[in-house]
């Protein structure tokens, strides 16, 4: 097994995939761009257009976020294997967050044109990247709303004042950094 | 009149012919009267439906009696948690406002058109709809926020009324309709 075959595997079992086709998505991350990225280097800036799909082959990656008042915060911290950036692929909206290297990070960068070619592609490429997209949201959708029902509840008494923190993390959930 | 097809959805408009009509020979038509159940609130999530023609309305129940949520348009997927593999029941009731024609997927017929464009139209579908779900429910948390820093900055209370949210919880379960 090669280490992009390896890196998908582990990819594919954390989003509940079958983790035998891993050689299918290992040869989907050696047609990306290989990128190493320097500590601090801002891999994509909240508000910009939505232009590269990563996956993050090594490293670690902070995502950060401006608040209601303006302020940019830290959300969460990405770890590797993961991917990220596919919400703003599928449905073209402007980056939700801005994503810094956290130490050296080594990336696969999918560019739009490879995207838009796979997202229509019935092959097995195509086909892979869709499910792996599909499940990724699932597990956004599944987790996200499971904290709302939580925070929704009226039997579960929290103070006021842990709401605003309670929903931001639903919410970061909901979008797939957490 | 021809009968309700993929052809005229703007949402499809990009997939050629003979593409969409391949889905459409996989997949089970099937009509709704206005008024009839699409789904029912609490039973089990086993297909969704890609609304090929008419108008369908999601409904919760709520303390207060039956709620609208939201409306489903030609060319869009509702019930769509049924081939995500999470085991859910539906969320909500589904009712036809108008005549309506849909096509049912479910998880056998994406298995059935594996390696078709088919497939990957019912996917792409999918992921469209996730992610306007998705959205959909930030937006609403994002508002409830907003409400709420406006709502403790004002120097006045706000008016008293039975139904006026009072906390974030309250205006971001008004503005969800309770619908997750």
């Amino acid at each position: 097994m090669n280490e992009s075959t390896a890196i998908a595997h582990l990819i594919l079992e954390r989003h509940a995939l079958h983790p035998e086709l891993d050689a299918l998505l290992g040869a989907l991350l050696e047609q990306c761009f290989q990128h190493r990225a320097e500590p601090g280097e801002v891999l994509c800036r909240e508000g910009d257009a939505t232009r590269d799909l990563f996956f993050l082959l090594d490293g670690e990656v902070e995502v950060r976020m401006r608040d209601l008042c303006g302020e940019d915060r830290p959300i969460a911290t990405l770890l590797a294997p993961t991917m990220f950036g596919h919400m703003g692929m599928i449905d073209a909206a402007p980056r939700s967050a801005t994503c810094v290297a956290h130490g050296q990070a080594r990336l696969a960068v999918m560019g739009r044109e490879l995207f838009d070619e796979l997202l229509d592609d019935p092959g097995p490429g195509g086909d892979i990247l869709r499910r792996l997209m599909l499940a990724a949201m699932s597990q956004q959708l599944a987790k996200g709303n499971a904290a709302l029902r939580i925070f929704l509840d009226p039997s579960i008494e929290a103070p006021e004042n842990f709401a605003a923190e309670r929903l931001r993390h639903a919410s970061g959930t909901l979008e797939g950094w957490r | 009149m021809p009968a309700p097809s993929t052809q005229g959805l703007r949402s499809l408009r990009e997939i050629p012919q003979e593409e969409r009509e391949a889905l459409e020979r996989v997949a089970q038509r099937i009509e709704y009267h206005p008024g009839q159940t699409v789904f029912r609130e609490g039973e089990p999530a086993d297909f969704a439906l890609l609304l090929l023609e008419g108008r369908m309305s999601v409904v919760v129940e709520t303390a207060r009696g039956r709620r609208v949520v939201g409306d489903v348009w030609p060319g869009e997927v509702v019930g769509e948690t049924a081939l995500l593999g999470l085991g859910e029941k539906r969320n909500a009731t589904v009712l036809a406002q108008l005549p309506s024609v849909g096509l049912i997927v479910d998880s056998s017929l994406l298995e059935r058109a594996r390696g078709t464009r088919a497939r990957a139209v019912a996917q792409k579908q999918l992921l469209l709809t996730m992610s306007r779900r998705i959205r959909a429910t930030n937006g609403a948390i994002r508002k409830a926020w907003q409400e709420q820093r406006a709502a403790e900055a004002q120097p006045t209370p706000e008016p008293e009324a039975p139904e006026a949210p009072v906390g974030l919880r309250d205006r971001l379960n008004r503005l969800l309709g309770g619908l997750l």
